[in-house]
């Protein structure tokens, strides 16, 4: 108890003087990125799933041919979860003389289950509800009651029976950016259509269950649901219903995930190069306390002890910081994540403790244990001594802290294994080539100035302490650098995604004969467009000579593309944001197919390709207006859906299908205050379906600004890591260098001498750095940037320009700041002071 | 107290054995003033050290208060320095980043004494520094700094006080004062203390009891301070 409130005191004194400043700053942003990291991750991972089933419906969705069995309904409630269940189909919907495809879903008097709907009555007031059309009415899209002149009040004909359209549907939650289906929406009351043929034996009606409540009790439906489906249901995969926008968030929270690790990393090497720091320079003190009569282990005991203390201190201190700082990304990130956030709890402070703790101990005990076995002679005498830890314990600890903190973060053994391995060869082939540089220079040295001679010859003479410093501040740059690089292009690629001029309307359903005046009114009203894409609907029917059905993973044997007909095209140019990814485009020769019967090539989407186990060389065949036509995956494509482009499945070469019943589809931007535009083209061309996306484009476009804003965020906590880094080296060298500048002022040298070697010698240091970061942060880069993010590596050159400048300014800066103070005192003062 | 008998100090250097102390034999009364006089080199330090059980001799034995002292372990020797030993320094060895105060205290608190910033403040008192309590050591003039370890060396009011040249980064006139101080004070200790003290300078050593002149790590001649 003495020891522990002793051991208090003297931790205190030496952060009261200032002793541990560097080493607490270092631990306080470790632990503060680590809880930053843990907390906003876990957050934005709540985000993602409520995103998810949001759109889906529910956290769990069974989807089916028939409507559930009311036992199993029975079951959800007892397991204390809300369920909610609906039907999709396509239905014809009429009002006087017109007739229009659309995709009618049906809910019950619990939807929607996730989120709210937006919806606009007859006077014109827009209004967010949570609740369903009442039975016998029904919400229209605008563009559908558009087409079908219908206003409210009017009795919309949909199958057999006539329903009150009563609102304007505007936005759903479970509304999907993915666009699978081009049909204009209505929404009615599940039991408006009770005892409906559409919902007859014939019906191909898809119901959908989706279930909601607390995580425990989901993971138990999910455990035991499998075995209570019928033949006919299945779980459906969140990835067919997830949208663009999930896939930038999920880039998103890859990204906070890799630059929150390298910042706690960064901040980690910096507890570790001030721990060594911190050992030497309490060696005369460990010294004093032997010659007092303290035993060694009291003084490790006491030692051990401070460092709980501080770690104590740095975890507290940090974890509130990386909790306030959290609150901050929250706020950033605020229309991401879920409105009902989990109170705060003790936990990422507890963490926050232990994280300190673990950090301190692996990086500081065992030049800790080996200050106690210095002999207190040499350090009193001021004797040449080294602490004598073994290094495989000093290694060991080290590479074990490092591991468990890899660890934990990121939950991964062997992604941290390879990182840190990765991170260890970087180390020495940086070290290596930095030693051929140097060797380099030094063999010109004749070509540089006086002062540049003699910042390159201390370079050189303490070759052993320079390629560290090189090694470290080389990582700690190219781990800025990568995450900057990253954040850069993920956030220019979501500009890209989201051009000023993207289009906002779909038209669908152009038929052959109106393309030419289509496309002419488009241009003439001066709106920017896609080009016309030719549609023809197809329901696949064979893979590979058997029924699709019986070819594809079991997984996928209810999948929705075998159930129904699938949009395809034909086009001689890779659409705008499709990538091919296996196989090859089009080839003079692939449309020289002679008759119907022949074998034709086609590309595939790659997801479906992969839900369906497809390969390249596999055949498929479709039914195309009752006849049969064989094709074969020449080309595998990855199409990005979230680009608001129209977008398909399959894609035939030109001319081969031409005399196949076809319309056309194509996107349009209209700009915000254009609103008679549509309803003008809608006379123009009755039969033309219009869809709006404004709603969902300004939902994507809010999104992505956030994450860019949380990217930047933490981007700002990377940099800090970085510099604190830069600083820990810095200060790591400082005693041995103020002693050298201060025997050198006695033996006469002028201040402005030893600042012009100064500053040669870290000019030459950050600039080499900066050079190999810029070359290592590239390197590692190129290999990351498909792996994490799904992009195509593309040049920088500011990233390889900027940072030999900037690593030989800051370094130089920093040098500056921390030797200043030496440089302008009295040499005898220095001395003194340095013992 | 303190007895040696056929001492030998041996290290390693660049792979051959260098002596630095050899057969060296003295005992050494309670309550005496010794000096070790010699020039540089001569082994005083590393003498001084060898007795206060700092480091172990390579041949020969140590007994203090006719127990072995040198064949004690570690821990042994460092129980015996904290409850018996005292140190003075010739280059103060205080802990930069702790007042003048907190200085004295470190030793008072390691052996958990309840009133350690009383006794400080008093030994501060005593070697007139009371009003520089709160000053760092590089706030202080050299003189003052070497009061500061004076008072941490008696503040424990050890048996055996070791002073390794403790004027010898003091000019003339502030090593003076701080002998003047350093002898008061063992003076006023009387008979309880011991004091064993390392220097070149035979004024000094002339107001010991006793002077061993040592010279390449032989003890060459002992002589009563009034010869």
């Amino acid at each position: 108890m003495n020891d522990l409130l002793l051991s208090f005191r003297l931790a205190w004194r030496g952060v009261r003087a200032g002793e541990y400043r560097v080493l607490l700053a270092a631990l306080m942003l470790a632990v503060a990125c680590a809880t930053l990291l843990g907390v906003v991750g876990e957050r934005m991972q709540g985000a993602l799933d409520h995103e998810a089933a949001r759109i889906s419906g529910g956290d769990l969705v069974i989807s089916g041919r028939q409507p559930a069995d009311p036992a199993l309904g029975q079951w959800l409630t007892q397991e204390q979860l809300r369920w909610s269940q609906r039907v999709e189909l396509t239905s014809m919907a009429g009002l006087d003389d017109t007739f229009l495809l659309i995709s009618l879903s049906a809910v019950d008097d619990t939807y929607p289950l996730i989120g709210q709907l937006r919806i606009a009555f007859p006077d014109g007031q827009e209004h967010r509800v949570r609740r369903q059309p009442p039975v016998g009415e029904v919400w229209l899209e605008p563009g559908l009651a558009l087409r079908l002149d219908a206003k409210p009040g009017d009795w919309i004909e949909i199958g057999d029976r006539e329903l009150l359209f009563s609102a304007l549907l505007l936005e759903t939650p479970d509304q999907s950016g993915g666009f699978a289906s081009f049909s204009p929406r209505a929404l009615v009351h599940l039991d408006s259509l009770e005892g409906s043929a559409l919902l007859g034996p014939l019906s191909r009606a898809r119901w959908r269950l989706g279930m909601t409540g607390d995580a425990a009790a989901l993971a138990r439906v999910r455990a035991e649901l499998p075995a209570r489906l019928e033949n006919h249901q299945r779980l459906r995969d969140m990835e067919e219903s997830q949208p663009g926008i999930a896939r930038a968030m999920n880039e998103g929270r890859r990204y906070l995930g890799m630059a929150g690790l390298i910042a706690v990393l960064l901040a980690a090497l910096a507890v570790a190069l001030a721990s060594q720091r911190q050992a030497r320079r309490q060696a005369r003190e460990v010294a004093l306390l032997r010659c007092l009569g303290q035993s060694r282990a009291r003084v490790q005991r006491l030692f051990l002890l401070q460092l709980l203390w501080l770690g104590v201190a740095g975890g507290l201190v940090g974890g509130a910081a990386g909790y306030l700082a959290h609150l901050g990304l929250v706020q950033l990130l605020a229309p991401l994540l879920p409105l009902t956030l989990p109170p705060p709890t003790f936990w990422p402070m507890l963490a926050a403790l232990l994280l300190a703790i673990w950090l301190l101990l692996g990086f500081s005990l065992a030049p800790l244990l080996s200050l106690a076995r210095v002999s207190p002679l040499a350090v009193l005498q001021s004797r040449p001594w080294q602490l004598s830890s073994s290094a495989w314990l000093t290694y060991g600890l080290a590479a074990l802290s490092t591991l468990g903190l890899g660890i934990w973060l990121s939950r991964d053994l062997l992604l941290t294994l390879w990182t840190l391995l990765g991170l260890l060869l970087a180390g020495v082939l940086v070290a290596l080539l930095g030693w051929m540089l140097l060797r380099l220079l030094m063999r010109r040295i004749e070509l540089f100035p006086w002062r540049w001679r003699q910042g390159l010859r201390r370079l050189g003479r303490n070759s052993g302490e320079t390629l560290l410093q090189l090694s470290t501040f080389t990582l700690a740059f190219a781990a800025v650098l990568l995450v900057a690089r990253g954040g850069d292009q993920l956030v220019g690629d979501w500009q890209q995604q989201l051009p000023e001029q993207r289009p906002n309307q779909f038209a669908v359903d152009i038929q052959p004969h109106e393309r030419q005046d289509f496309e002419q009114f488009l241009d003439q009203a001066g709106l920017q467009h896609s080009r016309l894409y030719p549609i023809l609907r197809g329901r696949l029917l064979l893979i590979n000579g058997e029924e699709a059905e019986t070819q594809v993973p079991e997984a996928a044997r209810n999948d929705n593309t075998l159930r129904r007909e699938l949009n395809l095209t034909w086009s001689s140019e890779l659409p705008e944001g499709n990538r091919v990814m296996a196989g090859r485009w089009w080839q003079d020769g692939d449309s020289d197919v002679d008759s119907v019967d022949a074998v034709m090539p086609v590309s595939v989407e790659s997801g479906m390709a992969r839900r369906l186990g497809l390969e390249l060389g596999d055949r498929m065949t479709f039914n195309l207006a009752g006849s049969a036509i064989e094709t074969r995956i020449i080309s595998l494509r990855e199409v990005r859906w979230e680009s608001f482009n129209p977008n398909f499945y399959v894609i035939f070469p030109p001319q081969l299908l031409e005399n196949q019943p076809h319309t056309f589809l194509a996107s349009f931007t209209l700009p915000e205050d254009e609103g008679t535009f549509i309803r003008s083209l809608t006379r123009q061309f009755p039969g033309v379906a219009f869809l709006d996306v404004r709603a969902i484009l300004a939902q994507a476009e809010g999104i992505l600004r956030q994450l860019s804003l949380g990217i930047q965020y933490l981007l700002g906590f990377v940099l800090l890591a970085g510099l604190l880094v830069t600083w820990a080296l810095m200060m790591a060298s400082l005693d041995a260098r103020q002693r050298e500048q201060a025997l050198l002022k006695v033996l006469g040298a002028r201040r402005g001498l030893l600042a012009g070697r100064q500053l040669a010698e870290f000019l030459l240091l950050g600039g080499l750095s900066g050079l190999l970061a810029a070359v290592l942060g590239e390197g590692l880069y190129a290999l990351m940037a498909g792996q994490l993010f799904n992009l195509p590596w593309s040049a920088a050159p500011l990233f390889w320009v900027l940072p030999p400048l900037a690593g030989a300014l800051l370094l130089a800066a920093f040098a500056h700041l921390a030797l200043r103070p030496s440089l302008q005192a009295a040499p005898h003062q220095l001395l003194k002071r340095l013992g | 107290m303190i007895q040696a008998k056929g001492l030998g100090y041996q290290v390693q250097q660049q792979d051959k054995p260098l002596t630095i102390l050899r057969n060296l034999d003295l005992n050494i009364q309670h309550g005496e003033r010794v000096a070790i006089l010699g020039p540089s080199g001569a082994g005083k330090s590393t003498l001084l050290a060898l007795l206060a059980g700092l480091d172990t001799p390579t041949e020969g034995e140590l007994l203090w208060k006719g127990a072995p002292f040198s064949r004690l372990d570690e821990d042994a020797r460092a129980d015996v320095r904290a409850r018996e030993v005292g140190f003075i320094f010739q280059s103060f060895q205080l802990l930069p980043e702790l007042t003048a105060l907190e200085n004295v205290m470190l030793p008072l608190e390691l052996r958990n004494e309840r009133d350690a910033r009383q006794q400080a403040l008093q030994w501060l008192e005593r070697v007139g520094l009371s009003q520089r309590a709160g000053h760092r050591p590089t706030q202080l003039s050299g003189g003052e700094q070497q009061r500061v370890a004076i008072a941490r060396a008696f503040a424990c009011r050890p048996q055996v006080l070791f002073a390794d040249e403790p004027t010898g980064n003091l000019d003339e006139a502030n090593g003076r004062k701080v002998a003047d101080l350093l002898f008061d004070l063992n003076d006023s200790a009387g008979q309880a203390m011991t004091l064993i003290l390392v220097t070149h300078d035979r004024q000094l050593a002339a107001r010991c009891q006793r002077i061993l002149q040592l010279e390449a790590g032989q003890l060459v001649d002992e002589v009563a301070a009034d010869e």
